[in-house]
């Protein structure tokens, strides 16, 4: 049916992908919301410290080893969380974007420099060297979203760069040239736009990502120390696994959910924009 | 070689020559290729694949691959040499004079703009007019060339479009430029053959119309005879023949263009397919950086003579306009 091939459609077929963007759709309302609405905050001692969840009807979620409750952390981790994630993924795209469309479209001398930087970035193991830019810097809520997408750049560069390269050389890229079009107009309203696709895909994977690279720093002490997120409840967590597992299960579980349904969205979108790849 | 003719031509290419950088020496893709355009005329450029037409056509508006240089010779647009000219004059000239209508329908278009903007940001680069402007020239262009309903055509994408119809806007495109030179590169290859028909009636009405300057490419005798004044032949990066449309189809001169129009088939009604005649030019075009000093067709020739393989043949003039690069002189009888 010809019906059938509106992009809502295609969409509502995958099951997965709509269950991931009404996870997501409810993660986004409770980072957003939910501060505000269940208003214990997270650093305080409320109760009793090590009440197992369900416990206690008032913190259902239980508290930690200095009485902190953990229902509230999940909810501001989720803020910081999704937070981190986004403006990491953001901006590693506007580098990558930018320095793969250079180079995928004046080709030569520009393209070499800039891939070999990339390549050079590529080089190092990437979280040793965000826990570098993360301990030269200083670790707070802005250099660790900038330190992560320093390292997580590359992949998008190259990507944009091979979509430049291919596309560059399509018919009507020629008659822009041909008209006389500046190089910057051709690069953004005429290649970009059909070049995005693979890329927001990309990126979407990329939140999940930076999701866990935050996750990771925060567990290692390196997050923001005046932000709670689900990485540093793991951390403090941590000392306690052995009487308390559930102080890092329970953030661990949030980050499961969180990166899984971001992947899965990322696959749905991926096969909603591209038409090739569904049956 | 064309000093004999006294009106200026539009387009003069002089000795061109294009070599493929890579790694060893250069090989010529392009040698010594001149011809010249006089305005209000259709010039076609044929051959088969793999003979240089399309690189022709790129060097002339400035679009080789960066793996391809011009080593030497001049095009000169309008008295004004392209070769040594500074890649913003290049760009402007471009702009102001020049407009490709290209092969492929389904990739010259931007797939996610709609046809109107499309055709309203030609007209606004050319004339460097308002939205407004821009779209009058946009519509009134869509009509000239035939698409039916063209107000509303201008909300739709290409890919609502077909083939024909996208090919149509593609010259639309062109024509909303007010190019002095039209270039086509194998418009009418990838459409119907029908169709074909109805671009290349398309093109001769506009140029009657609008007395266009067009450099038409193609491996399609048919379209030679149907659209162009003159015909140059080309073969393996050289000209071989060229002349006036009635001198290359009714007396060719050089067996590459004998061939070439012998092996073109003809059909007739009533006639079994298997009885129709044509005869293939046996043997392929010597690869890039194969060939040899001598004529490069000597391999596959006739006419072939024993000095054929050893230098290259002189240009002989016939006529006025009919010049042909062969050394056997059986041939230009």
């Amino acid at each position: 049916m010809i019906g059938q091939t509106h992009w809502l459609h295609r969409f509502r077929r995958r099951g997965p992908a709509v269950l991931a963007a009404v996870i997501l759709a409810l993660l986004a309302i409770i980072a957003i919301f939910g501060p505000a609405v269940y208003g214990t905050d997270p650093w305080s001692m409320v109760a009793a410290p090590f009440l197992e969840p369900l416990e206690e009807s008032e913190y259902l979620l239980g508290t930690d080893a200095l009485g902190r409750d953990v229902a509230a952390g999940l909810i501001y981790g989720a803020r910081l969380s999704l937070l981190i994630g986004l403006a990491a993924s953001c901006a590693a795209m506007m580098i990558g974007v930018l320095l793969g469309a250079v180079a995928g479209y004046y080709r030569g001398a520009a393209d070499d420099f800039l891939m070999r930087c990339t390549e050079t970035f590529q080089t190092i193991p990437s979280f040793i060297f965000l826990l570098v830019l993360v301990a030269i810097a200083g670790p707070s809520t802005v250099t660790i979203v900038i330190a992560i997408a320093l390292v997580s750049w590359p992949p998008i560069a190259r990507l944009t760069r091979a979509e430049f390269l291919s596309l560059r050389e399509r018919e009507y890229v020629q008659a822009c040239i041909l008209s006389g079009m500046g190089d910057m107009r051709i690069i953004f309203l005429q290649i970009l736009p059909n070049a995005i696709t693979p890329v927001v895909v990309m990126a979407s994977i990329l939140v999940a990502n930076a999701i866990l690279s935050e996750a990771a720093l925060s567990f290692l002490g390196l997050g923001d120390p005046n932000q709670i997120t689900w990485g540093t409840m793991i951390g403090v967590g941590r000392e306690s696994l052995r009487t308390a597992p559930y102080l890092c299960v329970l953030p661990g579980i949030a980050i499961f959910i969180t990166v899984l349904a971001i992947n899965l969205l990322g696959d749905g979108i991926n096969d909603v924009l591209n038409p090739r790849s569904s049956s | 070689m064309a000093q004999t003719e006294d009106m200026q031509a539009l387009l003069d290419i002089r000795n061109l020559t294009v070599n493929l950088l890579r790694s060893g020496a250069p090989v010529d893709v392009l040698q010594d290729v001149s011809f010249s355009i006089q305005a209000g005329r259709v010039v076609a450029v044929v051959g088969e694949s793999g003979c240089g037409k399309s690189i022709t056509a790129s060097s002339i508006v400035g679009l080789l691959p960066p793996s391809m240089q011009i080593a030497s010779g001049q095009i000169s647009f309008d008295g004004e040499d392209l070769v040594g000219a500074s890649e913003r004059r290049l760009r402007q000239l471009r702009a102001k004079s020049m407009a490709m209508v290209f092969q492929d329908p389904m990739t010259s278009l931007n797939p996610l703009m709609t046809i109107g903007r499309q055709l309203q940001e030609a007209a606004i680069m050319a004339f460097g007019c308002s939205t407004e402007k821009a779209d009058e020239i946009a519509l009134s262009m869509l009509q000239k060339v035939g698409i039916p309903d063209a107000v509303s055509r201008l909300q739709e994408y290409p890919h609502s479009l077909s083939g024909g119809m996208r090919q149509r806007v593609m010259i639309a495109m062109a024509l909303c430029r007010k190019p002095k030179l039209l270039i086509a590169d194998e418009p009418t290859t990838a459409l119907d053959v029908t169709i074909q028909l109805q671009i290349l009636r398309l093109l001769a009405d506009l140029q009657a119309e609008l007395s266009l300057t067009i450099l038409i490419i193609t491996h399609n005798l048919g379209v030679v005879a149907e659209l162009a004044d003159d015909v140059v032949v080309m073969y393996a990066g050289k000209v071989v023949e060229s002349g006036g449309v009635d001198e290359i189809l009714k007396t060719p001169k050089h067996p590459y263009t004998r061939a070439l129009l012998a092996a073109t088939p003809r059909f007739a009604i009533g006639q079994p397919p298997e009885r129709i005649a044509f005869k293939e030019i046996k043997g392929t075009v010597p690869e890039l950086g194969k060939r040899g000093p001598g004529c490069r067709f000597e391999a596959r020739c006739p006419a072939s003579e024993p000095g054929c393989a050893a230098s290259a043949p002189e240009t002989v003039r016939i006529t006025a306009s009919h010049i042909v690069a062969c050394r056997s002189r059986e041939m230009l009888q």
